[in-house]
């Protein structure tokens, strides 16, 4: 399993065919935490002290969301060139929340989302904004609307239809650079995007675990599933903190 | 009293023996009017719910006009119950009901998560096309662009008082509602009861 910490070299952290996309130079409009999506309730909080064994436990249930993405057959996504890693992450945790709630498998497009977000500009944000939208207008499937198509060709009024099958209803934003939130929703199997500062990208949070003695996250990526373990790798240390960080709850059944 | 249809379209239609008398209207009523409790119930050919509202919410039946069916009796929750009689193992459609923004406690969250639970279910519940007849929903869930057979579902799941979060089981005859079982097993044991090994 490929691990991220302070000792990885720059060549598995900024491959050149693959882009990221996490917009530095500024923050999404209203990023006060809980501004408008609801804030991580203390009472979803996990103690500290449980981390460890709710970790094993999930390990030897595999009830890990990693296996049931595998079970379900849930690839990763691609972002290939585009810097749309703020939309694709939180759409593979759609796709997550829609495998958890047992909804029709359905891959959906990113590029449908951050092509109308930045007036179809190949341009870095986050992942917050991206679920924004996706709570007021949707996705639109990939089979309507090719993944990385930043177009105005796909923006038919069919597809804009198409797209509220595939809203969010629910979501938390979590408070950013607060460990407890992240792990407690991780620990309560919901998926979390991520958007992480020091590598201007931002992946999908899957798992906690545990490596040498300490809490770690198994995370999958928008590079194709030949990045790590199928699309999976693991992040430790101060790399896992978020800058942004955002979950679905429930979608639009469809 | 007002009942709401449940027809499954995947199931062939099955005639119950007696057919009971229909001494009951459907009624409109607001999401809002307080139910006491829910009966399944046989009714023109089709299963249904009764909906028991608050007698003077709606003051049209008296309850000496109900018709006399033997209740199912209690169950280990405030839902109807188990059906009386000998259950005949058969496919299910399945129904997890929880609100999202109420945390669950780790069995809770164990049993929404078990592999082996999703398996049960997905080997033994109704086709929809290819994907087997189960969901986990929020109790605020839009259901508008789901098959009529889960909207009838879903009406009939939604007005049933048992507390969240909540398993709801239909058989070819008959829903089922009980709380959220103790742990993995015990979820495992009580959709075998209907389900079948």
């Amino acid at each position: 399993m490929l691990i991220i910490n302070d000792e990885t070299p720059d060549r598995l952290l900024y491959p050149t065919n693959r882009g990221r996309g996490l917009d530095l130079s500024a923050r999404p409009e209203g990023f006060a935490y809980g501004g408008t999506a609801d804030p991580f309730p203390d009472s979803w909080l996990i103690p500290k002290s449980e981390w460890q064994a709710r970790i094993q436990e999930m390990e030897e249930r595999k009830s890990r969301l990693s296996d049931l993405c595998r079970d379900a057959g849930l690839k990763c996504k691609d972002q290939a060139q585009t810097n749309f890693c703020w939309v694709n992450a939180p759409t593979y945790c759609v796709e997550v929340i829609r495998t958890l709630e047992n909804e029709r498998p359905v891959v959906l497009s990113p590029a449908s989302v951050g092509a109308q977000i930045t007036g179809y500009w190949n341009v870095g944000g986050w992942g917050k904004s991206a679920l924004e939208w996706i709570t007021a207008h949707g996705i639109v499937p990939a089979d309507k609307w090719p993944p990385n198509a930043i177009s105005r060709q796909y923006a038919t009024d069919d597809n804009i239809k198409v797209a509220m099958d595939y809203c969010v209803d629910e979501w938390f934003e979590l408070e950013p650079g607060n460990l407890n939130q992240l792990v407690s929703a991780l620990l309560r199997r919901l998926p979390v995007a991520v958007g992480l500062a020091w590598w201007s990208h931002e992946v999908s949070y899957i798992d906690p675990c545990w490596v040498d003695g300490d809490i770690a996250i198994r995370f999958r990526n928008s590079w194709g599933m030949g990045y790590g373990t199928e699309g999976y790798g693991i992040l430790q240390g101060r790399k896992i903190l978020p800058d942004d960080a955002v979950c679905p709850r429930t979608t639009r059944a469809s | 009293v007002a009942y709401f249809d449940y027809t499954d379209p995947l199931r062939a239609p099955t005639p119950r023996p007696t057919p009971q008398p229909e001494v009951v209207r459907p009624v409109k009523m607001p999401a809002s009017t307080p139910v006491t409790s829910t009966i399944p119930r046989w009714l023109t050919g089709k299963f249904a719910t009764l909906v028991v509202l608050q007698a003077l919410t709606l003051g049209i039946v008296a309850w000496d006009h109900l018709p006399q069916f033997p209740h199912p009796g209690p169950g280990p929750g405030p839902g109807p119950g188990p059906i009386p009689g000998p259950v005949i193992p058969e496919p299910l459609r399945v129904i997890f009901i929880y609100e999202s923004s109420d945390p669950l406690s780790r069995e809770q969250n164990n049993i929404l998560n078990s592999p082996a639970i999703r398996s049960y279910l997905t080997s033994h519940c109704l086709k929809d096309g290819d994907l087997p007849a189960w969901r986990y929903w929020d109790k605020d869930i839009n259901v508008s662009k789901e098959s009529a057979a889960w909207q009838a579902a879903w009406n009939s799941a939604k007005v049933d008082p048992t507390p969240l979060p909540k398993i709801v089981i239909f058989t070819k005859t008959a829903m089922v509602a009980y709380p959220l079982p103790a742990d993995e097993q015990a979820t495992l044991d009580l959709l075998k009861k209907y389900g079948g090994q």
